[in-house]
């Protein structure tokens, strides 16, 4: 690589991260309008329940007045509300490349938006975020952090991708449930264009070992019409082939495929109580995002409610 | 096969053409790089067997359209060897004889009058404008007399159609030697083209000597062909037990050289009603006979069907009609009630139209007072009868004239009760003809010598056009009415314009038996007694058929055991009734057709001049009752074809020249079994083209790929 080289694709860098932060920041600022309640509420400790005294309990939980009104030991119970640690897995294979054209938005760079977007927000409440992007069919790995610091190292880790190479998304989805040490909210942006029954499994255990699940499913308005009508050579880009296609002939087909791998996936969030969103990448990502975050606070207040 | 035009038979590589375009849309298409391949894959993988099949359909398609175009431009032909007749290059007049009997309808794929017609066409395609042609169809009796222009013999070969009919071939032939001697021409020519079958040449017609030349297109087969066939039907309740049961018979034909099992099977109604089997030895005939119940109120058409597989499959149905059948109640209306039963007026009446134990009837008679009348239910009965009844009143006779106008039978006898003047007032329009005063016909007598009673005048016995009710009397063997003698009767009053029909006169004229159709209904009057008392009618045979056939005949229940049948190609002449104008005929074909009477001997007659189709023919005397049904149709006729055109036995040519004196004789034909006398006759053969259907085939491809292209646009 020549000196000329290495500082162009410095130049881009820069240009990149300063327009996917822009935007993403512009997309959180977009989402938050219309909420509400701040989801800020600092940190702070609840009172939550009272439950018997057993020997190794510290002394200073006893509640005082209980002992004198009962004559027994009853100890306080506080809610912890310590920061969420949330993960974003961004997918980076090579289908999320699509399209190619230069004009239109790719998924990777809408999916890194939305990803970015969310981050910010996230760690605008306190929380800790992590990143884990599918690069080349490897988990590359950012843990969580809190402080709102961490959100240029977040936003320069996805602008240095390019996304190429298979997904994997199953497997990867399950060693990043093995490097996950406690209990998550994991925000999974991909198109999710791999093998369907190792995405349900996936999904099943990370759901299984307690983690919170959202998913936005990131699709160009290409792939949900079809519009396509001379014979071309269709190829994939994650080295799947090529073959010949009058499109008219395998429009319906296709369709009904794809619509049945979509609402497979809905099923499955619906039973493991995970969110879904699908993303098109002609529409605007903030009013999205926002739509979905007014969506999920109106659910999670009726999910509160005995 | 031979092209006129072969240079187009390039357009053959054309063939190749969609197959370029296939490879070169292939070799054209752009690479698209597309995110969502997985499913794109998978719907290629699922669909890839059936979308190939189609592809490759509408490729052939698209090939067999190019090649079927190229070989169209190209005009294929074929030569075809037509009749070599040596025709002549001079000028001539030639008159076709073209055989379209029934025997004509054989062979398979093709019939043997197709082939005819081709033979026929081919012979006017060889003759040149000057020459003058003339057409005979013998059995429609259709005769285009010679002339120059061809076209409307073209066109009437191919518009006609073969007959159920016989042909007499020597006949025509006559007919077209007249013809061409009076056109004076000076070579003629009679071209001939049958299956020379032997019953079309009968030996009553003997032709003149004719100067010209008769050819003859044998389309017969060589080989003995078999054939079987049907001969009318016979209805008939001889030596049967009681009158539920009727006897059908049909002939059965065996026309080939070998022993066959005919299969019969009998259909009634459109239902099969019974099977049965015949075995016939060579050139044989036979009969096969089925009994059947008579179901109540039964009126159905029926035929008797050949299964066996034959050479012609056209005679091998015989039909036939049966009608009547069902119960009969009769109300019998004593005048003289009040007597002990056996000295009654009804009493031989009633033991006659239902013996009881001694025979079976359908005839369920009720004998009541005059005063019982007024309660009686009329409409449970279909024939009222009137025994010398006196007291008759004015509601009473309402009651029946009602009973009458919607169709019930009148059945009225006189006596001593009857009193002239009050039927005549009372009854009226109901009588066929007014009554008269009694007569004994030896009053005055003085010796015994001349106490002589009068009888029936029973020669009607035989006659074909006897009444319906008369029909059983076959004989003066079996049951002569005439026997009876009669010592007192009423006489009647002539009419200028008789209102009702005489059915038997006494032997010094006086009518005895009269019939008057009234309304919906008929009246039969008796000019004398019904028992004993003024005649002994009542104790000889012909009482009991007399009285049965009047109160079935009155009760349209009369079951014809005779029949009415012919023969395709008869003549049907039928005596219109008095007080009708025309008739409606239905025939088996199912078209209607208004027939007008002509005059004769004072009768108005209805002629078919010739039955063109088997099957059941209904006529319906006008003005008649409405609405009209196959059931009231007042006369139904089996048609049935003449067996003898089944028997395909070939003249032999011996015979032939026997028969026809010409000065030149000649038998040939593809299928000839016996050459022409030494004439070695060169095969002529004319071009016969194609191109028609490859163009079929190209609008038949095209639609085929349209409705492919259409399928994958639904899909």
């Amino acid at each position: 690589m020549t000196f000329w080289q290495g500082k162009q694709e410095t130049l881009e860098l820069i240009s990149r991260v300063r327009r996917l932060e822009l935007k993403s920041r512009e997309a959180a600022e977009g989402a938050l309008i219309g909420l509400h309640r701040s989801r800020h509420r600092g940190s702070s400790i609840e009172f939550s329940e009272h439950r018997a005294y057993s020997p190794g309990d510290e002394i200073r939980l006893i509640d005082w007045k209980i002992f004198a009104k009962t004559d027994r030991c009853f100890i306080k119970q506080f809610e912890d509300e310590t920061r969420i640690q949330a993960y974003i897995l961004l997918d980076a294979s090579g289908s999320m490349a699509y399209p190619e054209n230069r004009d239109k938005t790719s998924k990777f760079e809408y999916g890194a938006v939305i990803a970015a977007a969310l981050a910010y927000l996230l760690l605008g409440q306190g929380d800790a975020v992590g990143l884990a992007l599918i690069d080349r069919g490897r988990l590359n790995w950012m843990p969580a952090r809190a402080g709102e610091r961490h959100f240029p190292e977040l936003v320069e880790m996805m602008a240095r991708t390019e996304p190429s190479g298979e997904s994997k998304l199953g497997p990867l989805i399950l060693e990043l449930k093995n490097r996950i040490s406690r209990k998550s909210l994991l925000l999974l942006v991909s198109d999710f264009f791999d093998q369907e029954n190792e995405i349900e499994t996936s999904l099943k255990l990370l759901r299984l070992a307690g983690n919170e699940l959202v998913l936005f499913q990131v699709l160009t308005p290409e792939e949900i019409q079809f519009p396509f009508d001379r014979i071309s050579w269709f190829e994939g880009l994650e080295n799947e082939g090529r073959v010949l296609i009058d499109p008219g002939q395998l429009r319906k087909k296709y369709l009904s495929l794809l619509k049945n791998w979509q609402d497979r996936l809905k099923r499955l969030c619906l039973e493991q109580a995970a969110d879904f969103e699908q993303f098109l990448t002609s529409q605007n990502p903030g009013k999205m995002l926002s739509a979905y975050l007014v969506h999920r606070s109106q659910t999670q207040r009726r999910r509160a409610r005995p | 096969m031979k092209f006129s035009s072969p240079l187009f038979l390039l357009g053959l590589l054309g063939m190749a053409l969609p197959l370029i375009i296939h490879f070169w849309k292939m070799r054209r298409a752009k690479t698209l790089r597309f995110g969502a391949i997985r499913f794109l894959l998978q719907s290629e993988q699922v669909t890839r067997r059936r979308r190939k099949f189609w592809e490759y359909l509408l490729l052939l398609c698209r090939m067999l359209l190019v090649a079927a175009l190229s070989l169209a431009l190209a005009r294929p032909y074929r030569m075809v060897s037509v009749p070599a007749f040596s025709l002549g290059a001079g000028q001539k007049s030639i008159i076709i004889i073209l055989d379209d009997s029934l025997s004509m309808q054989r062979g398979r794929p093709q019939t043997l009058f197709e082939e005819g017609k081709k033979a026929a066409l081919s012979i006017l395609d060889q003759l040149s404008d000057l020459d003058r042609a003339g057409l005979i169809l013998p059995c429609q009796e259709l005769e285009m007399e010679p002339a120059q222009d061809h076209n409307p013999l073209r066109k009437k070969l191919i518009d006609s159609q073969p007959s159920f009919l016989r042909a007499n071939i020597s006949l025509w032939l006559g007919r077209a030697e007249q013809t061409l001697n009076r056109f004076g021409a000076k070579t003629k020519k009679i071209l001939v083209i049958t299956d020379l079958q032997k019953s079309s040449f009968p030996d009553t017609i003997t032709l003149n000597p004719f100067d010209g030349e008769i050819y003859f297109y044998d389309l017969g087969r060589s080989e003995l062909e078999g054939n079987l066939s049907l001969g009318p039907v016979a209805l008939s309740r001889e030596s049967l037990a009681g009158e539920q049961s009727v006897k059908i018979t049909a002939g059965v034909f065996n026309f080939s050289g070998e022993s066959v099992e005919a299969r019969l099977a009998l259909d009634l109604g459109g239902q099969l009603t019974s099977r049965g089997a015949l075995g016939l030895q060579k050139f044989a005939a036979g009969e096969k006979f089925f009994v059947l119940n008579l179901q109540p109120e039964m009126s159905a058409e029926g035929k008797i069907e050949l299964l066996n597989q034959d050479a012609l499959e056209l005679d091998n149905q015989s039909y036939f009609h049966l009608r009547g059948g069902g119960r009969v109640k009769v109300l019998l209306v004593d005048g003289n009630f009040a007597a002990e039963p056996s000295a009654r007026e009804s009493y031989y009446l009633e033991r006659a139209l239902n013996p009881r134990l001694y025979a079976l009837s359908r005839i369920d008679p009720e004998v009541i007072s005059e005063n019982s009348l007024s309660h009686a239910e009329l409409k449970n009965f279909q024939v009222v009868v009137l025994v010398d009844c006196a007291l008759l009143d004015q509601t009473q006779v309402e009651r029946i004239r009602n009973f009458v106008d919607s169709g019930g039978g009148l059945f009225i006898t006189l006596g001593e009760k009857a009193n002239p003047e009050k039927y005549n007032r009372l009854l009226g329009d109901l009588l066929p003809r007014e009554i008269r005063e009694t007569k004994v016909p030896f009053a005055g007598a003085e010796a015994i010598s001349e106490l002589q009673p009068l009888h029936i005048d029973s020669s009607f016995i035989g006659s074909q056009d006897r009444h319906p009710i008369l029909k059983p009397f076959m004989s003066a063997d079996q049951a002569d009415p005439g026997h009876a003698g009669f010592s007192k009767y009423f006489l009647l009053y002539q009419e200028l314009v008789p209102k009702g029909r005489v059915i038997l006169k006494l032997t010094d004229g006086s009518p005895l038996l009269l019939e008057k159709n009234f309304g919906k209904g008929n009246v039969l009057l008796f000019a004398s007694s019904i028992g004993p008392a003024w005649n002994d009618l009542c104790i000889h045979p012909a009482f009991l058929p007399l009285v049965h056939q009047s109160m079935l005949y009155l009760a349209r229940s009369l079951f014809d055991a005779g029949g009415e049948s012919a023969a395709v190609g008869d003549q049907v002449e039928l005596v219109l009734p008095a007080g009708k104008s025309s008739a409606l005929v239905l025939t088996s074909r199912g078209t209607e057709m208004i027939r007008q009477p002509e005059k004769q001997a004072g009768q108005n007659m209805l002629r078919i001049s010739r039955l063109m189709e088997p099957g059941i023919y209904f006529f319906w005397y006008l003005p008649g009752p409405e609405p009209r049904t196959r059931e009231n149709a007042d006369f139904i006729l089996a048609v049935n074809p003449e067996p003898r055109e089944s028997d395909f036995r070939k003249i032999s040519l011996p015979e032939l020249k026997k028969l026809i004196p010409a000065s030149a004789l000649l038998v040939q034909g593809e299928k000839a079994e016996t050459p022409g006398p030494g004439t070695e006759t060169p095969t002529s053969f004319v071009k016969k083209p194609y191109h028609a259907n490859f163009l079929l085939l190209m609008l038949a491809l095209a639609g085929l790929e349209l409705l492919i292209l259409a399928r994958s646009g639904w899909e």
